[in-house]
This record gives structure tokens, C-alpha cells and sequence, in this order.
């Protein structure tokens, strides 16, 4: 597959040229049509950047992330190790994967004025609803990691004498280390929405105080480059965890 | 010596091995040859320990088998190798479950690494290898460990006719270099009786030693000796016994 090859190659050229392009379609849009007066243009955004930044946009960058921060710290180190724990049991996964089932189906974020009411409006109540948000896709995804695992390993590692942890640390947890890391990428998608609504409805700053704000304004342009920061910074942050993703599931090539 | 599998509901157990009773000498290459599903699998597992019998005991130089050892180290037929692991680390595992050094692991792996004929290959993962190349990092992970004896379960019944052959002239090229006690399972008489000093020939389930077969052909061996004429004898002499079994075998619905 030559075509497919050359494809492959200019990946990153191709994206980049139909972003690009969207945003020329938009700039016709927007000045050729009564649309424009709702939805701002490239340009108008373009020109807008340096009042969001007199703004505070960077302080309120930062003050997101931090919430999003400790929230994916804590979702990750629960639902790993949870993950690994239930996923050694098959017992416990029966008794708690359908419970575990529905919460990653529900849309956490339904729980944001449940959390206000015991956490309050600030940067507890938003870190919280990021845990929640990220904490079930990687639970499900690193029991679905453990379920995978060959017997073979594990019964190589028995058989030269291993035992329960020796088997767990060599062959339950890095067969598992792909699914764990498909389960943080979910998650930091979660997450990422999770931080946007809850500071939306509870706080009084970060990135969706900010928009919430410029919404009420009637400020189009203002809003549109909030949601590109958004958007530039959380497209960063899941091709991170991609590239490391790819390098954990090296080994699954054949 | 006996095994037996509980019955899955209500049903009569099914009964592996019964009455099995085998003595095998220090540095003696032992091939078991029988009818499949006879249970020769079972047995390398009771052996080394990751499966125990129902009645009976196996000793190993006077000591009584009671869980699995390094001392008695199994090459699987799909080899088994941890997918993510190199090839250096996957020949390394027995040591590195036994708590030895790095340098110490790395230094003896490289040795094998060599031995087995796949010097340059140590940093290459599992999927990278061909099927021979993957049987040979199991057999030098087996022997890494220096075990007393080495139990081979059937480890070239995944690979071509060709590569076969080669693996069997290979291993004993490494069997001269290392005289371990074999027991190697199969069920290619030609491979049997080109490899061992005695072939031990078992029945259908439940099985039982039905003949034992004294190989003394010279050594070292090369692969035109399976032309000559006393080669030809014992594997008729073989085929004969082994016959009524594959077709009793055949009769339960193996």
C-alpha cells in the first residue's frame, strides 16, 4: 500500500490544511451572511485574543488547571488501584462492575448540584466533579485490562516459582498497562468537560467562570477564544497521553 | 502416581492418569510419546509442581515435589513469552522472580542468549520473532535458571516441518553443552526417537506407561541418521504399540 504510506506521512499536513480551511469557510460565512452577527469570525476571534488576556486569561488558565490537576491525581491513583484490586477478584467484579457500569454511563456532571450542596462553590466542589468525571472510565477500562491478561503468563511465572505478588507485579499489572492508559485518556476527556461545567455553575473563577461570564455579555468574540484555549490545551494534553498510550501497546503489534 | 480432574456437574471425574509409575536417571533424555489428550501435558505439570496429583508423589533427586521450582523448568508449547517484555528480560524472568541481581540476571541471560543461537536479538520483543526464535528464548529462559531438569511440553508441535527438525538437532547441541535431565512430550515418533535415550510410550486416557523403548543410537546425532536402518526399526517398533492407542483415542473422541 504505497498511497497508504505517503497518506500516513503527510497525517499531520492533511489535519492541519482541513482546520485551516474550516476556518476560511467560517471567514466567508460570517461576512457574507447574517450569521456573523451570532457567531463572531476567525478574525474578530483573532483580534479579540488581547482583551481575553487583559482579562486574566492566564490566571484563570492556571486556576483551572490546578483543580483539574489534583482532580485527575486523584481519579487516576483510585481508579487504578481499585481497577487492579477488582479486577484480581472475580467475585468482587461480579458484585460491583454493574453498579460501577451505570456510573461510567451516567453523565457524572449530574451530580454537580448534589456536590455544591456538601462541597460548596469553589475549587473543592470543581476538583471533585473532575474525580468524578475521569475516576469510572479508568476503573472499567483497567478491570477490562486485567480480564484480557493471558493465563499464560501468569501460569509462567507460577510455574518458575513465582507467587501471588511476583505473578501480579510481572504478568497481571503490565499485560494490563494498555487498558490502564486507554482508561486515563478517557478520562482526561471526562475531565476536561467535568472542570468547563462545574466552574460554568459553582466558582467564581477559572476558564468556565470566564466564559459563563462573556456568555451573559453577549461577548461572542471574547468566548470564542476561551473555548480555542480550551480546546488548543485539552487536545494537547490526550495526544500526550497518546504517544505514551502507543508506547505501553508496542508490544501488541504482531 | 495418579490425577484426577473433578467433574464439571455430577458427572465421574475424569481421571488423567492412573497408576503411572516412571523413574528417569540423571542427565537421561527421556521422550514421552503417546496419543493426544493421553494427559503427557499433565504429567510435565505435575512435575514441575504448578499442578498436584491426586494420590501419589514425585521426587526429584530424593526431595518430594510440592510446588512449582525453577529447579524444574517447563519450556510451553506456545512458549509463553511475556509479549511486552524484551528477549533479554523474558530469558531473565526465572532469575528475576528469584530476587537476583540486575547485572547478575543480565550477565547469565546474555550467555543463553548466545547459547540458543540469538546473539543481537536480546533487546527485540516476542512479536518480532519467528516461531523457532520464540521456542529458543524459551528454552534458554528455561535453562537460565539452571535447573535440574528440564521439562519440554510439546515445544516444536507449533512449528514447520523444517524448522522442527533444525530446533531438534539445536537442542541437542545445547543439551551437550548443558546436561540437564530432559523429559521432553511429543507426539512425533521421528522426533521421539531422534532426540532420547529412551522413549516412553503411554496409553489412552487414563493413561499408563505401555512400553519403554531403550534409543541407543550413537551421539552426537546428525538428521541423516533417520535414514538409517536401526532408526527405522524403533520406529516401527514404536508405531506398532503407539497404533491400537491412537485408534482407541480416536474411538473416545479425542
Amino acid at each position: 500500500m504505497g498511497g497508504g504510506r505517503v497518506t500516513e506521512r503527510y497525517r499531520g499536513l492533511i489535519g492541519s490544511a482541513v482546520v485551516i480551511a474550516l476556518l476560511g469557510l467560517w471567514q466567508l460565512v460570517s461576512v457574507t451572511t447574517a450569521a456573523g452577527r451570532l457567531s463572531s469570525s476567525p478574525v474578530a476571534v483573532f483580534l479579540a485574543v488581547p482583551e481575553v488576556l487583559r482579562d486574566g486569561l492566564a490566571l484563570q488558565s492556571l486556576y483551572s488547571l490546578q483543580a483539574f490537576v489534583v482532580g485527575m491525581i486523584a481519579a487516576i491513583a483510585a481508579g487504578v488501584l481499585l481497577g487492579l484490586f477488582l479486577g484480581s477478584m472475580r467475585v468482587l467484579t461480579y458484585l460491583l462492575e454493574p453498579s460501577l457500569m451505570a456510573f461510567y454511563i451516567t453523565p457524572t456532571i449530574a451530580l454537580l448540584p448534589l456536590v455544591v450542596i456538601w462541597l460548596g462553590v469553589g475549587n473543592t466542589s470543581t476538583a471533585f466533579i473532575v474525580f468524578l468525571s475521569a475516576v469510572f472510565p479508568i476503573v472499567i477500562n483497567t478491570i477490562a485490562g486485567m480480564r484480557q491478561s493471558d493465563p499464560a503468563w501468569s501460569r509462567t511465572i507460577r510455574a518458575f516459582g513465582g507467587g501471588r505478588l511476583l505473578t501480579f507485579c510481572l504478568a497481571d499489572v503490565p499485560g494490563a498497562l494498555p487498558e490502564i492508559v486507554l482508561g486515563i485518556r478517557l478520562g482526561i476527556g471526562r475531565g476536561l468537560i467535568g472542570i468547563i461545567v462545574a466552574e460554568m455553575y459553582a466558582s467564581s473563577r477559572g476558564l468556565g467562570f470566564l466564559l459563563d461570564t462573556y456568555s451573559r455579555a453577549y461577548r461572542i468574540s471574547d468566548l470564542c477564544v476561551v473555548v480555542f484555549a480550551i480546546g488548543i490545551v485539552g487536545f494537547a494534553m490526550v495526544q500526550g497521553v497518546r504517544l505514551f498510550e502507543d508506547r505501553t501497546a508496542r508490544w501488541r503489534a504482531s | 502416581m495418579h490425577l484426577e480432574y473433578p467433574a464439571a456437574s455430577g458427572g465421574e471425574p475424569l481421571v488423567a492418569i492412573a497408576d503411572l509409575s516412571l523413574t528417569i536417571a540423571q542427565g537421561e533424555f527421556v521422550a514421552i510419546i503417546g496419543p493426544s489428550g493421553c494427559g503427557k501435558s499433565s504429567l510435565l505439570y505435575l512435575i514441575n509442581g504448578i499442578a498436584k496429583p491426586t494420590s501419589g508423589t514425585i521426587s526429584v533427586a530424593g526431595d518430594v515435589v510440592t510446588r512449582p521450582s525453577p529447579d524444574r523448568a517447563l519450556v510451553f508449547q506456545d512458549a509463553a513469552l511475556l509479549p511486552w517484555c524484551s528477549v533479554l528480560t523474558n530469558v531473565a524472568v526465572g532469575l528475576q522472580i528469584q530476587r537476583k541481581s540486575k547485572s547478575e540476571r543480565e550477565t547469565v541471560a546474555a550467555e543463553l542468549i548466545k547459547l540458543v543461537g540469538l546473539d543481537g536479538f536480546g533487546a527485540k520483543l516476542p512479536h518480532q520473532l519467528s516461531g523457532g526464535m520464540k521456542q529458543r528464548v524459551g528454552i534458554a529462559r528455561a535453562l537460565c535458571v539452571d535447573p535440574e531438569v528440564l521439562l519440554m511440553d510439546e515445544p516444536f508441535g507449533a512449528l514447520d516441518a523444517q524448522t522442527r527438525q533444525l530446533m531438534g538437532v539445536e537442542l541437542l547441541r545445547i543439551w551437550l553443552h548443558r546436561k540437564k535431565t530432559v523429559i521432553f512430550v511429543t507426539h512425533d515418533i521421528d522426533e521421539a526417537v531422534f532426540l532420547a535415550d529412551r522413549v516412553v510410550v503411554m496409553s489412552a486416557r487414563p493413561s499408563r506407561v505401555i512400553e519403554e523403548v531403550r534409543i541407543d543410537l550413537s551421539r552426537p546425532r546428525a538428521l541423516d541418521i533417520e535414514n538409517t536402518t536401526e532408526f527405522l526399526q524403533y520406529r516401527r517398533q514404536i508405531w506398532d504399540v503407539l497404533k491400537s492407542e491412537v485408534t482407541a483415542s480416536w474411538a473416545g473422541g479425542a
